[in-house]
């Protein structure tokens, strides 16, 4: 209650951050649904009424087919956690169908950056799952075929009239069956029904990148089905879901919420001892380590495989440890249960050196935020002083128990990405390979010699089919080398891409270590005779080597085709980026009064770097 | 000497405070859903929730639909053998 008050107070006072963080603290110690009520209905009308910068903004929708308005609470306070500021909209529920139907819905005012859409099986398969013995199984399969073919439909025009993101619940099979242990020996039965339409479902929107399906079944077996109703709520106010598992629902969407805001994490920084093995090799000697396939060891190494997972999922690993290095990289290097093998590391900093440093040099030699980062440590003392003097990274807790460390990480929501692409996949190899250059950098006399050695060649065409899913990504992780760093995803540019007034280009760029793939877009609005640049990055492997000059020039010379007199530039600041500040300014724009960078065609550099083999459509 | 009446009747008098807002001083047998704003059909939720979880009783719905004010709860919790 008191601190209820504090935090109306500091509401009053426009102290918006230290409300939050009363809020915070209250709820990490009374996490009852009447405390998430309370400040819920305290904060998110301040909230509501502030003018946000884009990279906090986020504007959610919740459509259901039963009462799920306790959920607002819930999930605002899970991305408040990670700074977001949540605007919900959250219609009566059974509307579904109004509201994406309905041109002028308030949903399509609202224009949300996600939609959730919450649906029953009770909802969407009625008379099959309560009288299921007295409907004959070809009927119960068309009525199970028509509901999931009428609600894609709906899914698909919603995605039509917006270009927010969808995440829709598929259905829950029921825990205990009407048909007993009949359920999987009859056909037709409830389980058999849901799978089917889930399926249908699956199939009709699975190649819809803007469609996001929520396994909501999967979900609800990990929780524990039985624990996932409360069948008091459910009668007494249409509540289908239990508090409890409504707050786990909850961090389940910040699975996709946080890719969505870029805010997943990059890399993840890793301790030697009684982290990737039991024991302390400086003590126990190679031999005396737990890693193997009986215990204690085999929960070191399933750690490990999990771990190996998530760097083929995209992940960046670097180790980060006290120990003689040669000691430890031949345990890496030949360890029979080593799953974990030297190449998959990016950055390894094993030596006695202080860790904070250790941490801050891998950020550097990777070139990620620190805020991008996840470090591991079994040692409660290293995981302060990292907390203490690196904050913005992420020090996870793991558990006294090494049992529990993959579990610990799997139920972690930091490292989900919204797609899987072929440069996710191959990003550890892309980073190995940069150490190489690095080592030619050093060597090499002088920038040009270096450059000229690495044998670049840039290819940049129009996007495709092929580049677009990868160019929404680069839209939505770059903020270093981003002039304005405007977040789309590949529902809007294909929207771009088909318009005559916009030119996307995908850059791409090998050299002799590598092929680096698509590292660079562009994206142009064609203004009759000024060209305007909306988006210009490159990612930040790439940075100094002159690539920005080639697409550039490119940029010039198809202006120069196109009629156009100039080019229009913004440069838009952020926390990120000031290391562009003066791009335009370098390459001959002029700044007008308003801030905007025009460029005279007539006297733009046009001509390519002669280090680097261009390849242009 | 704390007797079990003066622990029930401070827990409910923190527990109305807690969900509803309501000063243990400004609280009747009359006070009610209609007479009290905060006390929608989402707090009434709450407070059956929260009765069943401090008292350790389970309420049937017909009870908890019932219980529209502080009257017909303490009844209700008076027929689960809690002494008020």
């Amino acid at each position: 209650m008191d601190q209820l008050r504090d935090c109306e107070r500091r509401i009053n006072d426009g102290d918006i951050p230290g409300a939050i963080t009363v809020a915070l603290e209250a709820l990490s110690s009374d996490s009852s649904p009447v405390t998430y009520c309370d400040f819920y209905d305290l904060l998110s009308p301040a909230t509501d009424r502030m003018e946000i910068e884009a990279p906090k903004r986020l504007k959610i929708a919740i459509l259901s087919t039963y009462t799920f308005d306790a959920m607002a609470g819930y999930l605002y306070f899970e991305c408040v956690r990670i700074g977001l500021l949540p605007k919900f909209y959250i219609a009566g529920f059974g509307q579904y169908v109004q509201e994406i139907i309905g041109q002028t819905s308030g949903l399509y005012q609202f224009q949300p950056d996600l939609l959730i859409i919450a649906a029953h099986a009770e909802a969407m398969l009625g008379p099959v799952l309560e009288s299921p013995f007295r409907i004959e199984v070809p009927k119960k399969q068309k009525i199970v075929e028509e509901s999931a073919q009428k609600f894609s439909d709906l899914i698909d025009h919603f995605c039509r009239q917006s270009s927010g993101s969808a995440l829709v619940h598929n259905l829950m099979t029921p825990a205990i069956s009407p048909y007993g242990i009949l359920e999987n020996k009859i056909e037709g039965s409830p389980g058999d029904c849901v799978r089917l339409y889930n399926k249908i479902v699956s199939s009709r929107l699975s190649d819809n990148s803007q469609v996001h399906i929520l396994d909501f079944d999967s979900w609800a077996g990990y929780f524990g089905k039985s624990r996932v109703r409360n069948p008091k709520m459910w009668y007494m106010a249409k509540i289908y879901l239990a508090d409890d598992f409504m707050a786990f629902l909850a961090r389940v969407y910040m699975r996709y919420i946080k890719p969505l805001k870029s805010l997943n994490k990059k890399c993840l920084v890793l301790d030697l001892d009684n982290t990737l093995w039991g024991g302390i090799l400086g003590e126990d000697g190679a031999h005396g380590i737990d890693l193997d396939t009986g215990p204690p060891g085999n929960a070191y190494r399933d750690f490990q495989f999990f771990i190996k997972s998530l760097k083929d999922r995209g992940l960046i690993l670097a180790i980060n440890s006290r120990n003689n290095f040669e000691e430890a990289m031949s345990v890496i290097r030949t360890h029979p249960y080593m799953i974990l093998k030297e190449d998959d590391f990016s950055s390894v900093k094993i030596n006695w050196n202080d860790k904070v440093k250790n941490l801050e040099q891998i950020s550097n030699e990777l070139n990620i935020g620190l805020d991008s980062m996840i470090y591991l440590d079994d040692n409660p003392a290293e995981r302060l002083l990292v907390r203490q003097f690196l904050p913005e990274i992420l020090t996870v807790d793991l558990p006294h128990d090494a049992s529990l460390y993959r579990v610990t990480l799997e139920e972690m929501t930091d490292w989900d990405s919204l797609a899987l692409t072929e440069e996710d996949r191959r990003r550890p190899q892309l980073y190995l390979s940069e150490r190489r250059r690095d080592d030619l950098k050093r060597s090499s006399g002088s920038m040009e010699k270096f450059l000229a050695s690495l044998e670049m060649e840039v290819e940049i065409k129009p996007a495709d089919d092929f580049s677009l899913p990868r160019l929404a990504q680069l839209t939505q992780r770059t903020n270093q080398f981003n002039l304005t760093t405007r977040r789309y995803n590949e529902k809007q540019l294909e929207q771009m891409r088909r318009s005559p007034l916009y030119r996307l280009y995908a850059v791409g760029a090998k050299d002799r270590f590598g092929d680096n793939g698509l590292i660079g877009a562009a994206i142009v609005f064609k203004q009759g005779a000024a060209w305007r640049i909306d988006t210009f990055l490159l990612s930040c492997r790439v940075i100094g080597r002159q690539i920005e000059t080639v697409m550039l020039a490119k940029i010039a010379r198809d202006a120069r085709v196109g009629g156009a007199t100039c080019l229009e530039g913004e440069y838009l600041p952020t926390a990120k980026n000031n290391q562009v500040q003066n791009f335009y300014a370098g390459l001959g724009f002029k700044q007008n009064p308003d801030g905007l960078w025009i460029g005279d065609i007539s006297r733009l550099q046009t001509a390519y770097p002669a280090f680097i083999g261009v390849h242009e459509e | 000497m704390e007797t079990n009446l003066s622990k029930n009747r401070a827990m409910l008098d923190n527990l109305l405070a807690k969900v509803l807002h309501l000063d243990p001083g400004d609280v009747t047998d009359e006070t009610s859903m209609e007479s009290v704003q905060r006390w929608d059909s989402v707090r009434h939720l709450m407070l059956v929730s929260e009765l069943e979880k401090q008292f350790k009783i389970t309420l049937a719905t017909r009870e908890a639909v019932k219980m529209r004010n502080i009257f017909l709860i303490k009844k209700a919790l008076q027929e689960h053998g809690i002494e008020l």
